[in-house]
């Protein structure tokens, strides 16, 4: 879990255009997607995560979550190319801009951060106009109780 | 052995969108109707959620299980050994693929039916694509209509005529074939980013319009209107405003008293007797065999299950498969060619919300609507672009190499863009050739240890990729005269397993060529029925439902006429 936080909180830093995906809990999400639906692919994800730090360790003399910010990125880029830092990167876009429901996109950070205006019960005509400023409709599909 | 049921008049096998419309004009005509069905009713409630993750990143809607235990194998050509596709794109249920489709309800044209002697007359003989195996169509597109027809006003159909009876009108789709009267319903409203589309399609010269949809424009027969949330892909409607067959045709089938559903069992063979006439069906339901004596049996399980069926059902009079004694069952098997061709915006273009059915279409690429002299191919491609956009899916969005794949710069990039990224559909017309085929897997099997279905997609197809290519092109143009400043075109290939699975059991008048008679009947077994686009030889620029609806609803009308002849 420490080296999938300090990962995912390079690839969507908090910054001044909102949380990352650390503070959105997009962590949650892929924890709970490789406890059950993505049970499958547990294993190589967890050994993705270990070969990070080995790799971190190896290069950069400590394990990612050891490592300052600059340097993760570093380690970032130079894995780019893998099919490890592909996989974490779509899981954290799924933590971060899917329904608050599965853990991630606290208080609508992600649907924010990309102007997602959020599903609604109707959509009206106006709504749909181009360049239109619609007003977010914060709420989760599956109620209050996830997010409002 | 098998535990006997009382015998039905007909069984149809699957009640999807094929299978789902035909036990109507069956059931009313007071024929005893058995459904059988290896999915269940699904629940608006429970089942269809305004949920990316649900419906497109775990496909729950869709992920039903048969059909991804069956899942084909694909491999190019003979000498490859096939693999697992991996996703059945289809899904079961009452109502099939039809729940989660996105409903947009094309008449083909004139000329798809007449493709091979238009295409002769206008062009020469050398025109048709080397290698296919491409015929007429034993039918016109005139035989067809009536039955078009009854399928948009039963269904329910929302567009606008761009042919009535020979008068041409503008505001609809002035390439279609002639039609009898309006659709019942208007089309769908356009979004602000369409309407801007249709304008600059407009300006080239173009004749652009609404496209024809079975979802709600307003309310029909009790049923609401669509109300564009943006969940309409791989989901179901929860206001029943899809007019899928689960809450149409079906509901008012079983309203008759005369069809009897069974849900959640499989067939797994078809039974024939020693004269080669088909008496009924074995089905798995709760790990339990049952057989279903029927006088006559409707196949209509999809594409790759209606071959599979067919050569699974080996018995004396048919050694080779069912109804494949002149070894067509699987032969002329195609899945259309599609693509996205997608575009950046410098504004926001707001298609959040809306249904992939909403949008506009451009119909001067396809068929034989521009001359092909000297362009080296035949056919085309229709022009859709559409709404709906999910989040996730929007922030994955292609960088234009504009921006790093992640940090403050990639969020300050997502944060401006991933709202102004447009999406289209290109349907090309395909043909079938003589090295595309499906028959069965030698080494996958599903649980029931029976072989998967095999898809061979054979070699370079020059014709379907010089056709796609010079669309996309087009769709490049259309894009750039509306403004965008990123235009992204995929590499013209054919699809390894399709949604818009053509043949293996093709209709024709020729018995040496064709499973199916003019009418859908085996040329065969006299008493077998075969349903859905696994009957369609060529594909048209547009996808396949309401013609195989309509083919449907006219070989239960002509079983309906014919009863005594065919129930012998
Ligand atoms: C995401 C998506 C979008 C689409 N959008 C469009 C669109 O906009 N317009 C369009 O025209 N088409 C569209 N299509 C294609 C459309 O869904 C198909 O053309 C149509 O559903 C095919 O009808 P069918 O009855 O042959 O198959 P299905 O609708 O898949 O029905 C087959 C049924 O048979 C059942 N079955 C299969 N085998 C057996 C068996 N052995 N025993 C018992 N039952 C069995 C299945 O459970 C299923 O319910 C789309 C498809 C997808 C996946």
């Amino acid at each position: 879990m420490k080296t999938l936080v300090a990962f995912i909180d390079r690839l969507i830093p908090s910054d001044e255009l909102g949380p990352g995906a650390v503070a959105s809990g997009a962590q949650i999400y892929i924890d709970r997607a490789l406890a059950g639906p993505n049970a499958s692919e547990k294993d190589t994800f967890v050994q993705g995560l270990e070969s990070v730090d080995a790799y971190a360790q190896r290069v950069h003399g400590a394990a990612l979550a050891e490592l300052s910010a600059e340097k993760r990125d570093e380690v970032l880029n130079e894995m780019i190319e893998s099919p490890f830092f592909n996989r974490a990167r779509i899981l954290t876009l799924e933590g971060m801009f899917s329904d608050p429901y599965y853990g991630g996109n606290k208080n609508f950070a992600g649907w924010d951060l990309i102007r997602y205006p959020g599903p609604r019960p109707a959509v009206a005509a106006g709504d749909q106009a181009l360049n239109a400023d619609v007003k977010p409709y914060r709420m989760s599909a599956y109620g209050i109780k996830y997010g409002h | 052995m098998a535990i006997s049921l009382k015998p039905a008049d007909v069984v149809v096998i699957g009640l999807g969108a094929a299978g789902g419309v035909a036990v109507l004009p069956l059931a009313r005509a007071g024929l005893k109707v058995a459904g059988i069905e290896a999915g269940t009713w699904m629940d608006p409630h429970l089942d269809f959620h305004a949920d990316e993750v649900y419906n497109n990143v775990r496909r729950l809607v869709t992920s039903s299980s048969k059909a991804q235990r069956e899942c084909p194998t694909v491999r190019a050509t003979t000498s490859q050994q096939a693999r697992s596709a991996g996703v059945h794109p289809m899904m079961n249920a009452i109502g099939g693929t039809s729940i989660h489709y996105w409903a947009q309800s094309w008449r083909l044209k004139p000329w798809d039916f007449r493709t091979r002697s238009e295409s002769t007359r206008r062009y020469g003989p050398n025109s048709i694509p080397a290698g296919s195996t491409l015929e007429d169509w034993p039918l016109t597109y005139d035989e067809l209509e009536p039955y078009y027809d009854i399928i948009e006003q039963e269904v329910g159909v929302s567009g606008k005529a761009g042919n009535i009876q020979g008068r041409i009108d503008p505001a609809g789709n002035v390439f279609e074939g002639p039609r009898q009267r309006e659709y019942p319903m208007p089309p769908l409203r356009g979004a602000g980013f369409t309407d801007h589309m249709m304008d600059a399609a407009r300006e080239l010269g173009w004749k652009p319009f609404r496209p024809p949809a079975a979802i709600n424009s307003q309310p029909y027969r009790g049923r609401n209107p669509c109300v564009f949330h943006g969940y309409c892909s791989a989901g179901g409607c929860h206001v029943g405003a899809k007019n899928s067959t689960a809450i149409t045709t079906i509901p008012e089938a079983v309203r008759t008293k005369h069809l009897t559903i069974f849900d959640k069992a499989q067939v797994t063979r078809i039974i024939t007797d020693s004269n080669g006439r088909v008496t009924g069906v074995n089905y798995i339901r709760d790990r339990k065999e049952y057989f279903q004596p029927a006088k006559i049996v409707l196949l209509a399980g999809y594409t790759y299950e209606n071959s599979r069926l067919l050569l699974l059902s080996k018995s004396k009079a048919y050694p080779g498969g069912l109804s494949n004694n002149h070894g067509q069952v699987g032969r002329h098997y195609f899945g259309h060619w599609v693509s996205n061709v997608s575009a950046l915006f410098p504004y926001d273009i707001n298609v959040w919300y809306g249904l992939p059915a909403q949008g506009v279409t451009v119909d001067e690429w396809a068929d034989d609507s521009f001359d092909h002299a000297g362009l080296g191919f035949i056919g085309g491609a229709s022009l859709h672009v559409y709404t709906e956009r999910h989040p996730i899916d929007a922030a994955a969005m292609n960088t234009y190499g504009r921006a790093p794949l992640f940090g403050s710069a990639w969020k300050k990039f997502v944060h401006e863009n991933a709202g102004r990224v447009a999406s289209t559909y290109l349907q090309t017309n395909t043909f079938p050739y003589e090295t595309t085929f499906l028959d069965l897997d030698s080494e996958v099997r599903d649980p029931l240890g029976d072989p998967v279905c095999r898809i061979t997609f054979g070699g370079v197809r020059e014709n379907e990729q010089r056709a796609l290519q010079h669309a996309q092109n087009k769709m490049e143009q259309w894009f750039r005269a509306a403004g965008a400043i990123e235009v992204t075109k995929p590499p013209a290939n054919g699809p390894r397993i399709s949604t818009h699975a053509y043949g293996g059991t093709r209709m024709g008048d020729n018995p040496e060529t064709n499973v199916v008679d003019r009418w859908g009947f085996s040329h065969e077994a006299p008493n077998l029925g075969i349903l859905g686009a696994s009957v369609m030889g060529s594909s048209g620029a547009r996808n396949p439902t309401l013609t195989l609806q309509a083919l449907a609803w006219r070989t239960a009308d002509h079983l309906v006429k014919n009863w005594k002849s065919l129930a012998g």
